[in-house]
């Protein structure tokens, strides 16, 4: 059993890893690859895999860390601030798209009740697609990204009636007091998410933080989002959404960074096998049956749902400009996976016939697989073609690149303890914005309290530096205690984000000596300011004037910034002596220069 | 030909005339403009890099905004610490001597301001008397007093104003350099 699990993750690992850069390469995009793969190792290619039904239903989980991680990046403000575009736009689509393909569905001439479960499945779009080619594109903070996270948003809660309908439709109503039951019990798993959401995890987030253990960490987010997922499917609601709530509830807590980063490549990884799956489940039996029925079916789906969704963005209060409506309607022209879950509930309660849902399941898939095949047509050709005339720049995606940057701060501040908070401090005080990183939980909790957008999270680490948004930062400020870290934080930023200025807080002269040898824009030693002003607050006891001590000071400053330069700067370095070293050992010759410094002092006449 | 031009406006990014005043001086390469309240925000001045800049350089001209009657504080600050009286005899000239200097000054005010007045208590002084203590350094240090540049009523400018001033202050700096330069065949 386990060598048979671990030969189905090569095959699946092995076939991403060789098609879906070869998608990519192509430029047809990472899904068509995954979808590509699906086929080829699926039961009518390869037939390595047979299983296709389990595989789809366990790589939905990734739809459900999709979600998760899409929450994570809500919080309940600007949730609440789309509630607008959530009831209409969302609304809207699956009211309208349900009517029109119900039409066309009794049309085709599918039984009646069928015929509406099936209208009301395929309103549906993929969230997964969607939401994957938006992050991939960074076009989730444009108004499109926007309006299709609402319509997706409201779909995965329209889902629970759908779900709930199909047994009423099946045996005509019988089940009205289970309903009732159903739905006390719904709203209490709902309660309940949203109370430890808000009051138990963080303290929970906050204890496995300081036992330090990693892997604990992931564990933990990982259980977070199942045991949501697994209480929201007991009460046969949609687990995307549960899982959606509980991303949300921690959008604004100091581990979100941290929790992004644990569950990305798990997203990541399930949402490949998501599509593979897809493109596995692709009955080519039925396809070389009725070739021409499928395909028109197809047809008659993505238009029909392209045609819905250009009239609600061209519709109401504020519409999409012209240039955008195409994109908003291909993103979301597809079947979802939840079609799949519907038509196979509908077909388990002998709502809808097996022909029936092996053919539906077939469009839906295509058409998934149509999605990514209609936005490269439209990219190459019709964008191309909107823009030349009105020049729409927002549709460009260098131009988004924008939307997001400007919601992303300048400045990041990696370590916030008492050197980091004076300097995080006074950045407040001049109403400059930061994203603050620290990995003392403690520490976090009491800053927190003030209102600074302050993070758990290693600053050393690449993928921290990338989720604090150092892609469209502008100044990462090293604030650490330990020099170790200060230094590997200095060397990934300069291997991995080169275009950030580093300003950075040093141990000593030696520490500043290595980060200006790993190229640091600006350096602090730490103690050096402080000292100073010590050192004149002792002068003035000893009886200088203000102004006097204040010059002294200033020259000593000098003096020593000169000595630091000249030592940084001698060309004496030994390449085959570590610079640490050699600096210790120059740190001697300070002392001297000192010497020196006093004796011409008494020469010159000049500083009287 | 050498023109340091010293800029010392503690507020430079408030400043529109200064800003379209610098923009026309950096045109011509023979300028070498030096932000002061950039170079020494604390007031520490380094009196003997200072003084190297001078000795490089073979006309020098002050541009500031005229606060309260006179020159900012680090204007002052750096006469104090740069041209400080040097130890030299009267015979010997000084370091200084034979180096034109030229006074850019913009006020807020507009011109009547500076004008005497019959009656008028608060216009004691003309705008040239107000100058005094840099025409007496000048003349301390042996260095010509060139016809100063000023801008009055900065408050109240319209753009094209500006844009006129900027170019008018090109055109002397270009007259100044011609002036001033050796002609080559001279050398």
């Amino acid at each position: 059993m386990a060598s048979s699990l671990l030969a189905n993750v090569a095959i699946y690992l092995g076939a991403t890893v060789v098609l879906v850069p070869l998608a990519s390469y192509l430029g047809l995009g990472s899904i068509i690859g995954y979808l590509i793969a699906g086929v080829v190792i699926g039961p009518w290619g390869l037939g390595v895999i047979t299983n296709v039904e389990e595989i789809l239903h366990f790589a939905e989980f990734g739809v459900v860390l999709l979600l998760f991680l899409i929450g994570l990046e809500m919080n309940p403000r600007r949730l609440w601030a789309m509630r607008q575009p959530i009831l209409f736009m969302g609304g809207g689509q699956v009211l309208l798209s349900t009517l029109l393909l119900w039409m066309v569905a009794l049309l085709l001439g599918i039984g009646g009740s069928a015929a509406l479960i099936a209208a009301m499945a395929l309103s549906l779009s993929s969230t997964a697609l969607a939401l994957q080619t938006l992050r991939e594109k960074n076009l989730l903070p444009t108004r499109t990204g926007n309006n299709a996270f609402s319509i997706l948003l409201f779909q995965d809660i329209a889902v629970i009636p759908m779900l709930a309908l199909i047994p009423l439709l099946a045996s005509g109503g019988s089940s009205e007091p289970n309903g009732w039951l159903d739905g006390i019990k719904a709203v209490v798993v709902i309660a309940g998410i949203i109370i430890v959401g808000r009051y138990l995890n963080r303290p929970i987030l906050r204890f496995i933080a300081k036992t330090r253990m990693r892997e604990i960490f992931t564990a933990f987010a990982l259980l977070l989002v199942i045991g949501i997922s697994l209480l929201m499917q007991a009460v046969e609601m949609s687990m995307a959404l549960g899982s959606f709530l509980a991303g949300v509830l921690l959008a604004d807590s100091e581990y979100r960074h941290e929790l992004e980063l644990e569950i990305e490549p798990f997203k990541g990884l399930l949402l490949g096998l998501f599509f593979i799956a897809v493109g596995m489940g692709i009955d080519f039996a039925i396809l070389l049956q009725q070739p021409l029925t499928v395909l028109l079916w197809v047809a008659l789906l993505v238009l029909c749902k392209m045609a819905i969704l250009w009239l609600m963005a061209t519709i109401g209060k504020n519409p999409l400009p012209p240039s955008q409506r195409p994109l908003l309607a291909i993103l979301l022209s597809q079947g979802g996976e939840f079609a799949f879950v519907i038509f196979s509930v509908a077909r388990d309660s002998a709502v809808m016939s097996h022909e029936l849902t092996a053919l539906l399941t077939l469009v839906v898939a295509i058409s998934i697989m149509s999605t990514p095949l209609l936005l490269l047509l439209q990219e190459r050709f019709l964008v191309p073609l909107m823009q030349h005339p009105s020049a729409a720049p927002n549709i460009h995606p260098d131009s988004t690149l924008g939307t997001a940057e400007s919601q992303a701060n300048p400045i990041i501040i990696a370590g916030f303890g008492r050197f980091g908070r004076v300097v995080g401090r006074m950045l407040h005080a001049n109403g400059i914005p930061m994203t603050i990183l620290d990995h003392d939980p403690e520490q976090i909790e009491q800053v927190r309290l003030f209102g600074y957008k302050i993070y758990y999270g290693d600053a050393t680490r690449p993928d921290t530096l990338h989720a604090a948004g150092a892609e469209q930062a502008k100044l990462l400020i090293i604030a650490l205690d330990d020099p170790e870290d200060a230094l590997l934080t200095l060397q990934q930023c300069k291997k991995h984000f080169p275009h950030l200025k580093v300003l950075a807080r040093c141990d000593d002269m030696v520490h500043g000596f290595e980060m200006l040898h790993h190229g640091v824009d600006y350096y602090q030693r730490e103690i050096l300011g402080s000292a100073m002003a010590l050192g004149e607050a002792v002068l003035r006891e000893m009886g200088y004037g203000a102004y006097r001590a204040k010059r002294a000071m200033h020259t000593f400053r000098k003096h020593d910034l000169h000595l630091f330069s000249q030592l940084f700067a001698s060309d004496s370095l030994d390449k085959h002596i570590s610079i640490t070293k050699q600096a210790r050992e120059e740190l001697l010759q300070i002392f001297i220069a000192d010497e020196e410094e006093i004796a011409k002092r008494s020469e010159s006449g000049w500083d009287r | 030909m050498k023109i340091l031009l010293l800029i010392a406006h503690p507020y430079l990014h408030r400043s529109k005339m200064n800003a379209a005043l610098l923009a026309s001086a950096a045109k011509l390469p023979e300028v070498e403009i030096f932000d002061l309240y950039e170079t020494y925000p604390d007031f520490y001045i380094d009196a003997t890099a200072e003084r190297n800049r001078l000795m490089r350089t073979d006309l020098l001209i002050m541009q500031f905004p005229f606060y309260w009657y006179s020159a900012p504080a680090l204007l002052k600050e750096w006469q104090d610490r740069v041209i400080t009286p040097t130890r030299h005899s009267p015979d010997v000239p000084h370091p200084l001597a034979g180096k034109p200097l030229m006074l850019t000054i913009t006020t807020g005010q507009r011109l009547e301001s500076y004008l005497p007045q019959v009656g008028d208590s608060q216009r004691l002084h003309t705008m040239s008397q107000l100058l005094s203590p840099l025409k007496q350094l000048a003349h301390h240090c042996g260095m010509p007093l060139l016809q100063p540049f000023t801008v009055h009523g900065c408050r109240h400018l319209t753009l094209t104003d500006l844009q006129t001033h900027a170019k008018r202050y090109q055109n002397y700096l270009q007259s100044l350099i011609d002036q001033y330069t050796i002609p080559a065949d001279g050398q």
